[in-house]
């Protein structure tokens, strides 16, 4: 399998999607943190965001990225038919599909190390990390497992779809929105105000709250267990959580990105395996 | 004789249609074998199977005496390389690199050898051109370059000269001649340009409906589908006695007919079987070409 991770490596260096996804990645990384270092005062709550507030917001849409640079790598793979040259000469399927997603996760993780070196940008305006180092540790080590776990379902979509590149797109996408519409029902509080807004006493605001009642957009139950579950095994689920810095069942969130990373993969390579390719 | 592959009753099917029907063939070490059949015949699907790509339904292969199922097949397939219909060439890649990545694929120690293939193959002078910009025969080239690489003992080529015009078609010819006369390489050709494939091939397979319903070897074939003129007598016996003595070369192939290789005199021919009291219901002349040939062996008749 070494030689298949030492080719891959070499196509992926001198792959052009590969570095535009890396420069798109440092523009939005610089461009986003010096807005939010624009933007970090609310006069709503008088509260200073600080820089973890916005450092992990990437992950809302990294899939996305992680989608593009995987579809564009490993499409090539059967629309050039280039993935009989390796089986043609005798390597396993197995080693074929195993080399192709560790060349995908090294793309992912590069990905990241780009927005967070590039995201330094907003220490000046945003003042360092307030996190402790043992947190902070944490949330890096969420990261490293979630592109295990996006690296392993675009590999699967990829390895497994005649039509990968746009599968692989459209997969990522569809994890975005539902983990988006999972996140909104899990948000919704469980009362409202009847009247709520902000009003303004010469310059100072102020809050007005109103009588509360039951909120209908309130999901509890058996419904908001299924709903919390999703979202801690879904890599897009857990992006929010961690973007948002929200973890709230950390040991869950870190077994599922393990348990999806290897059964997708199981999975895969024992459907790669048996899939006749032309 | 050793052979570097031979397929054992292989079948392979799809769903409802079944491609490979009891497929056995055996490919002579050192031999351009030409694989032929219409389209649809199962050529496609047996290159495949050899090469990996898919499972037998049931079936077996060898090569170089290794069977499919055995985990040595590795070994094997490292000694061959193929170009399975188009040619698996990365095209945002020059001919270099993609030359270079099947280095890296293979695990050779170095890039030594890799100007010679492309050489051989005249792409030498292709620079930083990148294989997407490449006109369909330069493509064709540089699938029989990856291919190339590692130094195989056994190429398959799935119909090669798709798509090329003349001047490409007499290249790849000419490729192939040189790499199995100066190399030693067993080529597994598969073409339906019967006229291209009679130029090259030393053993023929000809495949119909997902089996193989003639090998024959090139020295075989020209004996049978050389010029002679068909007779049919009253009595082959008495045509047989009447050739001996005049020492001509025949082949018997009935109780009436028979074929005559010679150019004879058709008055003195039925003037001696008339003496014996044998008469000559009709003389023609006739030369097979392999397309006759073909024809007339997916069309039923039997060349024995």
């Amino acid at each position: 399998m070494s030689k298949l991770l030492r080719a891959n490596m070499v196509r992926l260096w001198k792959n052009k999607m590969f570095w535009l996804c890396m420069g798109g990645m440092l523009i939005y990384a610089v461009a986003y943190m010096l807005y939010a270092g624009h933007n970090s005062f609310s006069p709503i709550t008088r509260e200073a965001y600080t820089l973890e507030h916005y450092y992990f917001q990437f992950l809302l849409y990294v899939g996305f990225f992680f989608a593009v640079v995987t579809s564009m790598f490993l499409g090539t793979e059967y629309s050039e038919d280039t993935i009989r040259n390796k089986l043609i000469v005798g390597h396993t399927r197995a080693n074929v599909y195993l080399a192709n997603l560790i060349v995908t996760f090294v793309a992912a993780l590069l990905v990241m190390c780009v927005w967070f070196i590039g995201a330094l940008v907003g220490v000046p305006a945003l003042g360092f990390f307030t996190l402790t180092p043992a947190d902070l540790v944490g949330y890096f080590l969420f990261c490293v497992l979630l592109a295990a776990a996006y690296s392993a379902v675009n590999t699967f979509v990829a390895m497994l779809s005649s039509k990968n590149i746009i599968a692989v797109v459209l997969v990522s996408v569809a994890m975005i929105l539902c983990a988006a519409v999972l996140y909104d029902a899990l948000e919704a509080p469980e009362k409202i105000s009847s009247l709520s807004g902000v009003t303004f006493s010469g310059t100072v605001p102020m809050e007005i709250v109103g009588e509360e009642v039951l909120n209908p957009k309130y999901t509890g139950g058996a419904m908001r267990f299924v709903f919390q579950m999703l979202m801690d095994v879904l890599p897009t689920g857990q992006s929010v959580s961690v973007a948002f810095l929200k973890i709230e069942r950390p040991v869950t969130m870190i077994l599922s990105s393990v348990i999806v990373t290897v059964g997708i993969t199981a999975l895969g390579i024992k459907l790669f395996c048996k899939k006749d390719l032309k | 004789m050793d052979y570097v592959l031979t397929t054992n009753s292989l079948n392979k099917n799809y769903k409802n249609f079944q491609a490979l029907n009891g497929l056995t063939m055996h490919v002579p070490k050192g031999a351009i074998y030409g694989f032929v059949g219409k389209n649809g015949a199962g050529k496609t699907t047996l290159i495949r199977l050899v090469c990996g790509l898919q499972t037998p339904t049931s079936g077996e292969y060898t090569l170089y005496g290794r069977k499919n199922t055995d985990k040595d097949i590795v070994k094997s397939r490292r000694r061959m390389g193929a170009v399975v219909e188009t040619p698996a060439i990365y095209s945002d890649l020059t001919a270099e690199d993609n030359l270079k990545q099947q280095y890296l694929i293979l695990g050779l120690p170095s890039f030594d050898g890799l100007n010679e293939i492309l050489k051989l193959v005249g792409l030498e002078n292709t620079g930083k051109k990148k294989a997407r910009n490449f006109s369909l025969g330069m493509r064709q080239r540089l699938g029989i370059a990856v291919a190339l690489v590692g130094d195989p003992d056994f190429l398959v080529l799935d119909e090669p000269a798709n798509g090329l015009d003349p001047q490409g078609i007499v290249e790849i010819r000419e490729l192939i001649l040189k790499l199995n006369r100066k190399r030693q390489i067993t080529v597994l050709i598969s073409s339906h340009i019967l006229d291209e494939l009679s130029k090259l091939a030393t053993h023929y397979g000809f495949i119909d409906n997902g089996r193989i319903i003639k090998e024959i070897s090139a020295e075989e074939l020209a004996k049978t589908c050389r010029k002679c003129v068909s007779v049919e007598v009253s009595s082959t016996k008495v045509l047989a006695h009447v050739l001996d003595n005049m020492k001509i070369d025949y082949k018997i192939l009935s109780e009436r007919t028979a074929d005559i290789y010679a150019k004879i005199n058709v008055s003195q021919l039925t003037q001696a079987l008339a003496k014996e009291n044998c008469e000559v219901i009709s003389l023609r002349e006739r030369e097979d070409s392999l397309e006759s040939y073909y024809i007339s062996l997916v069309g039923g008749e039997r060349h024995e």
